[in-house]
């Protein structure tokens, strides 16, 4: 934990000493508001890093040594990324929305919503109300919230906030500072009423400091239920987006857009500095959020156009460090196979570089891709950036990937750190990737599900429908095993779709193979028969079926 | 035309069955092996700007001074192995033990990435001293038994060329190479016997005496422990035959050798353990002998300095990644800046500023440090500065002569007080000269709290103390003073009558070392001189005391405590050392005010110092996480956009950037965050006004939020949960 914070909250910004960034200094950064609230918080914290005057000798003498100037103040408050967050409530994300919209649209100017700030100021002010009283309401409210929260359809609202125990009795138990009661109108809804968990003033304080607070991981931790809502995305009305509406442009404000043109060029002005500190050795990576393909790509062809230069897409979900070893040791090199031996083969490598008096420059797009994360692949990497003659230019965007090297590979590798973000969408870095979103609208499993069925026979098809009939009515059971093939026979029999055992097990085969239908045992030993797919899924399968007949 | 090459470029690197692609542009092997010596890529970029040569001059000086070092440092160590080693190579009295592998551990500390010098240097000295048949096996190379060893057989046999190809005259005539598969333990057998045993009958005086074969494996932590054992086991049974010698060398403690031997395979190896330097010692003495002298030509600010100190000694205590980022902050300091071409050694100034253009010239004259001395100087002086650009050139060579002579006394100075405050109690000003430089360097360290305590601490020292601490001090001076500066002669006499107008105050570099020189030996006579008379005083004192004692009646506290009360206000008679100590010390408050002034009130210190740490600190550590939280909380930092101003880095408008919208609301959320209900916060972020039925129909919403969510998947916020249907998990806090 500490090595991660140490090394990666030194997001250090320069616009303290601007004429020491030419490349920054045109665009003169504003300074973001929030380090004024960072300077003004950990105030203890920055007073143990200054000299403890004579005063305190005694003290004095233990102090373990501070790294003095590592961190500066302009560097990302390690707090704001990893501090323990207190439990997190449901409500949590409605107040969030809430606050937004009032500060974006001044229209419903409702009187009734309260801005954060204020918020808390309330809750400082009604910290005074005795516990016993405050109890007493509580359980009044989540009465009424329990009572309306039948038929909304909001989920960030109140009305699906649904008590647990374990929240009551958390609350009702003395560990806790005291919840706090707040009356709150929703704009659009009847009179309901929030419940925002009070973190207390000492809770607070304590949350200034960096460490101080890891009960609060295992508060969140403690209970196992997921206390989130239950809704799924099938209550999205139009689940499953058209192709040409996912492959539609990425959204963006035209204003964002020249912005991020104009971030992009800036990177330009770096391309002389890259080759310079790679002649020296060293290599270079580069971090920041959005895609950075292309600012290598222009790095490539701009400054890279008469050398050698492998370009590797760590984001490439069938990639192998054997690929990367075949195409420099057996394309560029005229190899005619590759050393099986790791060792042997970078050697060979080394040599023959050498020998050529050539630089190979190697550009890996995503060195934190998922088939590049295993330590072999990552100790292969970093021993062919040792080379004196290959250069290594990659990119990170995984907030972990700095986890990947322990030191004796960071030390082979040499990195030089730039931060090149870009704020341009990851299309193929995702491409590639099942989206959780797409995953679950299922677009893809229909799609495959019908091209399939229409290619079966009719009897076939009918076969299929008993089996998805089956499991639509009967999967509503606690333990369904699935359709069982006896029983499947039978019915498959009176409908005419097959005559005999054996053809029906036909039939089945090749189910099994489109993987359509999945073959389960039980343990009195008969065959069940179940389709993978979920029933949402084949309720719409179904009805379209329907529909075309 | 450029943009459509772009374009091919660019889809020529997306393909959906291959993840890696070969622009060979123009590179073939066969063409490139006829005419091998093409200049070196890098050379041509950049070989013409005097910049780029006077950092790579230096750099190689630095380097060169650093191997020197590197061999002194760990000589004692290298020489103890390779002792150890070569007396198995002679008596053989453990020939008797039966399977006993003779094997060294050396402990080297975590600080791996400084070991691979350590061992290439413990191998060349093996080679030299003891036997030419060294093999180094990494772990990378183990993956099984059989690769362990046959690397191990294949360097033992073929010898050098696999660490060095110097040595080719002798391995041509051996017989043919073994391919990597015929390495066996029995072909090295074979091979040992027909090269040492069999042949001695023959020719008795030829037959060199056996060679020992040592194998070294630098890095045993990782080592998996099964191939290891197998492997020690593989020799212990050829050990009667071979005379095999191990090396481990062990980053942690000797445990992890108990730890992954068991007893039976432990029983087989004799081990001998031996330590090398912690690194912060090595650190220090690279730092004090090649950084922190006034003959280095670059120089590192006192921040700079520090923040380099500090990732060693709180990220990864490599000495080689200090001397990187050392390295990299010079490269920074020279990069595409001519007047960098005066940061040398002092012979060389002359040259140098010749050669600077006049463009040159003007950068120099916007140097900040350049405003002080101007002021200072009469108006007639001022305006031949600005005009007559050879004028300029002479006072610019007189003042870099001047920087030196700073220079020189500033270490000089720095070490002296190292010298006398090592031993005092607190370490106020810190143990090592790299502490005190550090302060020195970043301000007038002769006006800080610490320093003035220290400086009474060293007026109650005791007069053996002090006349050692002397003594160490004049030993400094004396090593620094031996290095005689060439810089004297050259500039004693101003060739221009108005050079003397310019306000010169000459009384630092080596006539000022000399004078401290002086000064301190005659302190040193005084105060053991003064030894002679303290005793008298003190005696006196003590009778007075006994005095006291006798006078005592027992029990009669009040008139104990009456005298000792009256014995306190009796006034100290100081003693003669008492004087010539304080005397000493109001010398050495003077003479240090005047030598460590802080490098920034230095004329033309931009020069030398190189002082932009900010520049440097984003590329040495790195701050990815950080980058991205920044970016996603608060993106106007980036874009600097108009839309997108937020009154508190907390809050959200429907203008950020989809992925910062979805970012900020997930913050929100604990363990699990359920997506529909993060669907319908993201909609109702980006649409406030509009009523929910609309605002959740809108597939346009659905597909920016799935984007949004793709990419802090793979950005690695969030994952896939199967506990919940349509739920993620978090994966930060």
């Amino acid at each position: 934990m500490d090595i991660i914070g140490a090394e990666n909250y030194n997001a250090d910004k320069q616009m303290d000493d601007p004429q020491f960034t030419p490349r920054r200094a045109a665009r003169n950064r504003t300074k973001p508001k929030k380090y004024d609230e960072f300077l003004d918080t950990p105030v203890a914290k920055r007073k143990t890093r200054c000299y403890v005057s004579s005063s305190d000798e005694d003290i004095d003498e233990n102090t373990t040594p501070k790294p003095k100037a590592l961190f500066g103040n302009d560097d990302v408050e390690g707090q704001d990324i990893f501090k323990f967050k207190s439990r997190h409530t449901k409500n949590d994300l409605h107040n969030k929305v809430k606050a937004a919209v009032t500060h974006t649209s001044i229209n419903t100017n409702s009187p009734m919503k309260t801005p954060r700030k204020n918020l808390n100021l309330l809750q400082k002010a009604t910290e005074a109300t005795p516990k016993h009283v405050v109890n007493i309401m509580k359980k009044k409210i989540i009465k009424e919230v329990e009572s309306d929260s039948s038929d909304s359809d909001f989920s960030g609202s109140s009305s699906d906030f649904v008590p647990e125990k374990s929240d009551e009795e958390n609350d009702s138990s003395a560990s806790d500072s005291g919840s706090n009661v707040e009356d709150e109108n929703c704009p659009k809804k009847s009179t309901t009423s929030l419940i925002t968990r009070n973190r207390g003033s000492k809770l607070k304080q304590k949350d200034a400091e960096y460490f101080v607070t890891p009960d609060n991981y295992f508060m969140m931790n403690s209970s196992k239920k997921i206390t989130t809502s239950d809704h799924t995305l099938a209550r999205l009305k139009n689940m499953n987006l058209d192709e040409n509406v996912r492959e539609a442009d990425i959204h963006m404000s035209t204003e964002h857009q020249n912005r991020i043109t104009d971030l992009t060029e800036t990177y330009d002005q770096l391309f002389d500095r890259w080759i310079y500190v790679l002649s020296e050795n060293f290599n270079v990576i580069l971090y920041g959020i959005g895609s950075k393909r292309q600012v290598l790509q222009r790095f490539q062809s701009k400054k890279l156009h008469d050398m050698p230069c492998i370009v590797v897409n760590g984001f490439f979900p069938s990639l192998t460090m054997k690929n990367v070893l075949e195409t420099i040791v057996v394309d560029l090199l005229e190899n005619t196979h590759v050393p099986s031996n790791i060792g042997d083969a970078v050697n060979l490598i080394e040599a023959q570089l050498d020998e050529c008096g050539v630089h190979l420059f190697v550009i890996v797009h995503n060195i934190d891709g998922v088939m590049l994360r295993s330590f072999k692949a990552q100790s292969m990497l970093a021993s062919l950036a040792q080379l004196r003659n290959v250069h290594l230019i990659a990119t990170i965007d995984h907030i972990n990937a700095p986890l990947l090297w322990d030191h004796s590979k960071l030390s082979k590798f040499k990195f030089t750190w730039w931060d090149v973000t870009t704020f341009l969408p990851y299309i193929e870095e995702t491409s590639y990737e099942n989206s959780l979103m797409t995953q679950r609208s299922g677009v893809l499993q229909l799609s495959s599900l019908k091209s399939v069925y229409q290619s079966l026979t009719t009897n076939a098809k009918g076969i299929f429908k008993i089996v998805i009939e089956y499991q639509l009515e009967n999967q509503k059971q606690s333990h369904y095993q699935g359709l069982p093939f006896k029983d499947l026979y039978s019915k498959a029999r009176e409908h005419f779709l097959v005559s005999s055992d054996l053809a029906l097990r036909a039939q089945l085969t090749e189910f099994l193979d489109h993987k359509l239908v999945k073959q389960k045992r039980t343990l009195d030993g008969s065959e069940n028969l179940v389709i993978p797919i979920e029933s949402a899924l084949l309720q719409q399968f179904l009805d379209q079926l329907t529909t075309f007949q | 035309m450029k943009s459509k090459y772009q374009d091919n470029n660019m889809e020529s690197t997306v393909s959906v069955s291959k993840g890696v692609f070969l622009f060979s542009n123009g590179f073939k092997r066969a063409k490139h092996l006829k005419k091998k010596s093409k200049q070196p890529l890098f050379d041509s970029l950049f070989n013409k700007e005097p910049w780029y040569v006077t950092y790579k001059y230096n750099w190689n000086a630095i380097e060169i001074q650093l191997k020197e070092l590197h061999e002194k440092t760990y000589s004692v160590l290298l020489n103890d192995i390779v002792s150890y080693v070569k007396s198995f190579d002679q008596d053989h009295q453990y020939d008797s033990i039966e399977g006993i592998i003779p094997s060294a551990t050396l402990l080297t500390g975590v600080n791996q990435p400084d070991h691979a010098n350590q061992f290439l240097a413990l191998i060349h000295k093996i080679r030299e001293d003891v036997t030419p048949h060294v093999a180094m096996i990494s772990s990378q190379d183990a993956s099984t038994v059989k690769h362990l060893v046959e690397s191990a057989v294949s360097q033992l046999i073929h010898g050098q060329d696999y660490l060095d190809d110097s040595a080719d005259d002798s391995m041509t005539e051996q017989t043919i190479r073994l391919k990597k598969s015929q390495c066996t333990m029995r072909a090295l057998h074979n091979w040992y016997q027909s090269k040492y045993v069999s042949t001695s009958p023959k020719k008795l005086k030829h037959a060199a005496p056996k060679k020992t074969l040592v194998v070294i494996m630098p890095d045993f932590e990782s080592f998996s422990c099964n191939i290891l054992q197998d492997f020690v086991m593989i020799v212990s049974s050829y050990i009667t035959s071979l005379p095999i010698v191990l090396i481990f060398g062990v980053a942690t403690s000797v445990s992890a050798l108990h730890k992954s031997f068991p007893y039976h395979v432990s029983s087989k190896l004799l081990i001998k353990v031996f330590h090398s330097h912690p690194s912060h010692v090595y650190m220090n003495q690279v730092l004090e002998n090649i950084f922190l002298t006034h003959t280095s030509p670059f120089h590192l600010c006192g921040r700079a300095f520090e923040l380099l100190t500090d990732v060693f000694l709180f990220y990864d205590f490599s000495v080689t990644g200090l001397v990187q980022s050392i390295k990299y902050c010079m490269m920074e300091h020279y990069y595409g800046d001519n007047i960098k071409a005066l940061c040398c050694s002092p012979d060389k100034i002359e040259e140098t500023i010749s050669k600077l253009t006049s463009v040159d010239l003007e950068h120099i004259r916007q140097l900040l440090s350049f405003r002080p001395f101007l002021e200072i100087q009469e108006c007639e002086t001022k305006i031949g500065l600005f005009e007559d650009d050879n004028f300029f050139r002479e006072v610019l060579c007189k003042e870099m002569h001047k920087l030196h002579d700073y220079l020189y006394s500033f270490y000089l100075c720095v070490r002296l007080l190292s010298a006398l405050v090592k031993d005092l109690p607190k370490n106020l000003l810190g143990k090592t000269v790299r502490e005190i430089y550090a302060k020195c360097s970043i301000e007038h360290v002769t006006n800080t709290q610490p320093f003035k305590e220290c400086m009474q601490l060293l007026n109650f020292q005791s007069q053996v103390k002090m006349a050692d601490s002397i003594k160490n001090a004049l030993k400094e001076i004396n090593s620094v003073l031996q290095i005689v500066s060439p810089v004297k002669p050259l500039r004693s006499t101003p060739s221009k009558t108005n050079m003397n107008s310019i306000a010169v105050n000459n009384d630092l570099g080596q006539d000022f070392a000399k004078s401290i020189s002086i000064h301190f030996l005659t302190f040193l006579r005084q105060i053991e001189n003064a030894h002679n008379e303290a005793p008298v005083l003190a005696y006196a004192n003590h009778e007075r005391e006994n005095d006291l004692e006798t006078d005592i009646i027992p029990g009669n506290r009040y008139k104990l405590k009456e005298k000792l009360l009256k014995a306190t206000r009796v006034e100290k008679i100081q003693s003669e050392f008492e004087m010539v100590r304080s005397r000493f010390v109001s010398y050495l408050e003077e003479m240090f005010a005047k030598g460590l002034r802080p490098p920034r009130t230095q004329t033309f210190h931009e020069i030398l110092f190189f002082s932009d740490l900010s520049s440097v600190k984003k590329q040495i550590v790195g701050s990815p996480r950080g980058a991205l939280h920044l970016a996603l909380n608060n993106p106007v930092h980036y874009l600097q956009c108009s839309c997108c101003h937020l009154p508190s880095p907390e809050s959200i408008s429907e203008w950020l950037p989809d992925v910062s919208i979805a970012y900020k609301l997930h913050r929100e959320c604990g363990k699990h965050i359920n997506l529909y209900d993060w669907l319908q916060a993201f909609a109702a972020v980006l649409r406030p006004d509009e009523e929910d039925d609309e605002r959740y129909q809108d597939a346009g919403i659905q597909v920016r939020f799935t984007r949004a969510v793709a990419e802090l998947q793979f950005l690695g916020f969030i994952k896939s949960s199967k506990r919940k249907t349509d739920h993620v998990m978090r994966l930060t806090w």
